[in-house]
C-alpha cells in the first residue's frame, strides 16, 4: 500500500508537468529514430499506441525491422520487455506460465512460473504463425490485463502492452488472426519498404562499427503512466468526436463493407487521436489526429465487400473515401 | 478538482506549486500566478481562474462577432435608406403624404433643443418610408448574420485559432478543469491575443456597400438639385440660368432677350373683315358697310386703303440709347405737364414710362 502511495505521489509530481512529459516522449521518438531509420510514422503511431495504453500489430515483410523497433522502444523507457517467438508448436501456458511442483523446506508445493506474457511490453513475434488457440490464450490476456491459471488470477504489470507483430498472411505456414481478435489491437501499422536513401542508411550503420547502435533511456514507467492519464484528458471538441463516431459507424453502413468496426473502434480513434495531439505538444485533438489515424484503427476490423475486392479496392482505399466525406 | 480528495496534503503542495509553473507557462501575470500557491485549493482556484478566463474571452469573442454584424448591417440599411428615398423622390407616388408630422413628444423635445419656437416639425414622407425600410433591412441583416453561432463565426474567420477555439469552447461548456484542459484554456488565450476581429469584417463587401452608398448619396443630392434628368434638363432652366438674378427690375430690358431674335418685318397677306359701330351718322348702325369703306361720312376714316401689317420690331443700335430715350421722354413730359393731350402721362411713373409705347413716343420725340 505504501508502494502505491508512493505511486500516487510521483504521479502527481509527474502529472502537472505537461510541457516536461511532452519533452520526453519526444526525446524517446528521437531515441527510437537513432535506430530505426525512416519509418517516422510506424514509430509515431507506436508511441501512440504506448501513450493511448493499447495494443499495436504491425504488419509487413519480413526483415524490415519490426522487432528491432519494439525492441528500441522498450529501451527507451524503463518498462519491462519480453519477447515470444511465436511458432505452431508454442503452447498458451508458455505464454501465460504453468504451475511447477517446487521442491521446498516443507515439501512440495506448486508454484505458479509466471510466463513472458508478466512483463510490460510484450512482443509476440510473428503472431500469426502460432495456433489459434495460443493466439486466443495471448488476446485474453490482453484484453483482461490479467491471466488465470489452475484456479488463481494474477495481474499482468501496468502498464501493459503487446506488440504483436505478423507477417503477410498469404504466406505459408501462419494463421490468420480471427476478426474478433484482431479488434483487441488498438491499431494495426503497416511497415513499409524503405526509400532508397533510407536503405543505404540502413546498410552503413549496421554494416560498419558495432553492430548496435545505442540509445538512452529517456522516460519512466511512471512517467508514462502520468502521460497516459493526461492522454485521456485531453480536450476533444464535441464536433470531431461525433465526426469520428460517424466515420466508425460509416463502416457499417457503406456497401463496400461486410462487416464494419465496432464501438471498441470509436472509442480507440478517439482516444488515439488524443495520444497523437498529446504526442504533438497539443492540448486539443485536431482533424489531422482523425485523419492521420482513421486508417490504423479501422483498418483490421472491417471486412471488405466481395464486390470491392474483386474491383481491387482496399481498405484503406475505403476508409479514406469515407473519411474524405466527412473531414 | 475531481482529483482533490485523494490527493494526500503533502502532494497537495507539490500539486499548488506544479500547477504555479504551469500558470506560469501559459498566463504570465495573470491572477493564477497566485492562485497556485494556494496549496491544496490551489488546483481548483487556478482551474476556475482559467475557465473563468476563457468564459469571458468567449464572451469578448461573441461581442466582436455582434460589432461586426452591426458594421455590415449599418452600411446595408445605409444603402437601402438611400436607394428607397431616391425612389420615392423619383417617383413620387401617389399614396405617398409629402410630410409626414413628428409625434408630439418627439417634435416637443426636438423643439426645445433646436430652439426655433413653437412650430410643428415634419420630415419628407419619402425619407420617412425609407428610413422605415432601412431599420427594417438592419435589423434583418443583423439577425441573419447573428443566426450562425458567433464563436463559430469568428473560428471561420481565424483559421489558426479555430480548432483550439472550438475545443476550449466545448471544453468550458462540459466544465473541463483537467490540466490539459487549463493548458487549452492559456493556449487559446494567448491565441487569441493574436487574432483580430477585424476579420471578420468582409472588406471587400463593405467597400462595395460604402462606394454604393456614396454613389446613391451624390444621386440624391443631383434629384433634389436640378431633378432626376441628367442630360435632358428644362428649357427655363438653360435659358436663364443660375447665374443670372431674378430682380424687381422693371425698367426696359434688351428687347432681343424679351423677344427672341429679330427679323425682318414683311407685310401681311391676311385681310380680316371687322365691323365697328359708328355715332354721328344717320345711317342705321344696322346697315351693312363694307371696310375699307370708302372714306364716307361718319367713319372719320381718310381717304386711302389700310394695309395690316405684322407686328414686329427692329433692335435699338445701341442698347445704351434706351436710358438716352428714357430721360428725354421723362424731360419732355414734365416740360408739357400742363398739356391736355398729355395730362395722364404726365403723372405715370418711371416705370411705367419704360414702356415699349414710350420708347416709341420717345422715338418720334427724337426724332422730331
Amino acid at each position: 500500500m505504501s508502494e502505491r502511495h508512493t505511486d500516487d505521489e510521483t504521479a502527481v509530481e509527474v502529472g502537472d508537468d505537461v510541457d516536461a512529459l511532452q519533452a520526453k516522449v519526444e526525446q524517446a521518438r528521437e531515441q527510437v529514430g537513432k535506430r530505426i531509420v525512416g519509418q517516422q510514422e510506424v514509430v509515431e503511431q507506436l508511441l501512440v499506441t504506448i501513450l493511448a495504453d493499447g495494443n499495436a500489430l504491425l504488419e509487413s515483410n519480413p526483415g524490415l525491422g519490426k522487432t528491432t523497433m519494439v525492441r528500441t522502444v522498450a529501451e527507451v523507457t524503463d518498462l519491462s520487455f519480453s519477447r515470444i517467438q511465436n511458432t505452431p508448436d508454442l503452447m498458451p501456458s508458455d505464454i501465460t506460465g504453468t504451475e511447477i511442483i517446487r521442491e521446498t523446506d516443507t515439501g512440495r508445493e506448486f508454484v505458479f512460473e509466471k510466463g513472458p506474457v508478466f512483463a510490460n511490453v510484450v512482443l509476440a513475434d510473428e503472431i500469426n504463425r502460432a495456433t489459434p488457440k495460443t493466439q486466443a490464450a495471448l488476446l485474453e490476456a490482453m484484453q483482461e490485463r490479467q491471466v488465470t491459471a489452475a484456479g488463481e488470477t494474477y495481474e499482468l504489470p501496468d502498464p501493459f502492452f503487446v506488440l504483436a507483430t505478423q507477417n503477410p498472411i498469404d504466406q505459408g505456414g501462419t494463421y490468420a488472426l480471427p476478426e474478433a481478435q484482431t479488434d483487441r489491437f488498438m491499431l494495426k501499422l503497416l511497415v513499409d519498404y524503405p526509400e532508397y536513401d533510407e536503405e543505404q542508411t540502413i546498410v552503413d550503420l549496421y554494416t560498419k562499427g558495432s553492430e548496435t547502435v545505442p540509445v538512452e533511456q529517456t522516460i519512466t514507467r511512471e512517467e508514462i503512466r502520468a502521460a497516459q492519464r493526461h492522454v485521456r484528458d485531453v480536450p476533444i471538441a464535441d464536433d470531431l468526436r461525433d465526426t469520428a463516431i460517424e466515420l466508425v459507424r460509416a463502416t457499417r453502413e457503406t456497401d463496400d463493407i461486410e462487416f464494419g468496426a465496432s464501438p471498441r473502434a470509436s472509442m480507440a480513434l478517439v482516444v488515439a487521436a488524443k495520444a497523437r495531439a498529446f504526442l504533438h505538444t497539443r492540448s486539443h485533438v485536431s482533424e489531422d489526429d482523425i485523419r492521420a489515424l482513421a486508417a490504423p484503427v479501422l483498418r483490421h476490423r472491417i471486412i471488405l465487400d466481395f464486390r470491392a475486392e474483386r474491383e481491387g479496392r482496399t481498405p484503406d482505399g475505403v476508409i479514406d473515401e469515407l473519411l474524405a466525406e466527412r473531414l | 478538482m475531481t482529483d482533490e480528495p485523494t490527493v494526500p496534503t503533502d502532494a497537495g503542495d507539490t500539486a499548488g506549486a506544479a500547477d504555479d509553473r504551469s500558470s506560469a507557462d501559459t498566463e504570465p501575470g495573470g491572477p493564477s500566478d497566485t492562485a497556485g500557491s494556494a496549496g491544496d485549493g490551489g488546483r481548483g482556484d487556478a482551474g476556475d481562474d482559467a475557465r473563468t478566463r476563457m468564459e469571458r474571452a468567449l464572451g469578448e469573442v461573441r461581442r466582436e462577432c455582434w460589432k461586426a454584424a452591426t458594421v455590415h448591417a449599418v452600411a446595408e440599411a445605409a444603402v437601402v435608406f438611400l436607394a428607397a428615398n431616391l425612389l420615392f423622390v423619383t417617383v413620387e407616388p401617389s399614396w405617398l403624404p409629402a410630410r409626414y408630422p413628428l409625434p408630439g413628444s418627439v417634435n416637443e423635445r426636438l423643439v426645445d433643443v433646436l430652439d426655433v419656437g413653437r412650430v410643428s416639425l415634419a420630415v419628407p414622407g419619402s425619407a420617412a418610408l425609407a428610413a422605415g425600410i432601412a431599420v427594417f433591412v438592419f435589423v434583418v441583416a443583423v439577425a441573419v448574420r447573428v443566426r450562425r453561432p458567433l464563436v463559430e463565426q469568428f473560428e471561420a474567420a481565424n483559421p489558426p485559432v479555430r480548432e483550439a477555439l472550438r475545443t476550449a469552447r466545448d471544453a468550458v461548456g462540459d466544465d473541463a478543469d483537467s490540466a490539459m484542459a487549463r493548458r487549452l484554456y492559456g493556449d487559446v488565450l494567448d491565441r487569441l491575443g493574436e487574432s483580430s476581429g477585424l476579420a471578420l469584417v468582409h472588406g471587400r463587401r463593405l467597400a462595395v456597400t460604402v462606394v454604393v452608398a456614396v454613389l446613391l448619396s451624390v444621386a440624391t443630392v443631383q434629384v433634389a438639385v436640378v431633378g432626376p434628368a441628367l442630360f435632358d434638363a428644362p428649357a427655363d432652366v438653360r435659358e436663364e440660368g443660375p447665374d443670372e438674378p431674378e430682380t424687381n427690375y422693371t425698367g426696359l430690358r434688351d428687347g432681343d432677350r424679351v423677344l427672341g431674335d429679330s427679323e425682318a418685318v414683311e407685310a401681311g397677306d391676311e385681310e380680316l373683315n371687322a365691323s365697328i359701330d359708328s355715332t354721328g351718322g344717320g345711317q342705321d348702325v344696322g346697315g351693312d358697310q363694307q371696310f375699307p369703306s370708302d372714306g364716307g361720312p361718319g367713319t372719320g376714316a381718310s381717304g386711302g386703303g389700310v394695309d395690316s401689317q405684322q407686328a414686329g420690331f427692329a433692335a435699338p443700335e445701341q442698347i445704351e440709347d434706351a436710358e438716352l430715350v428714357r430721360e428725354y421722354n421723362r424731360r419732355i413730359r414734365s416740360g408739357d405737364g400742363g398739356d391736355g393731350g398729355t395730362s395722364g402721362d404726365g403723372e405715370t411713373s418711371d416705370a411705367e414710362s419704360g414702356g415699349p409705347g414710350d420708347g416709341a413716343r420717345g422715338q418720334d420725340g427724337d426724332n422730331s
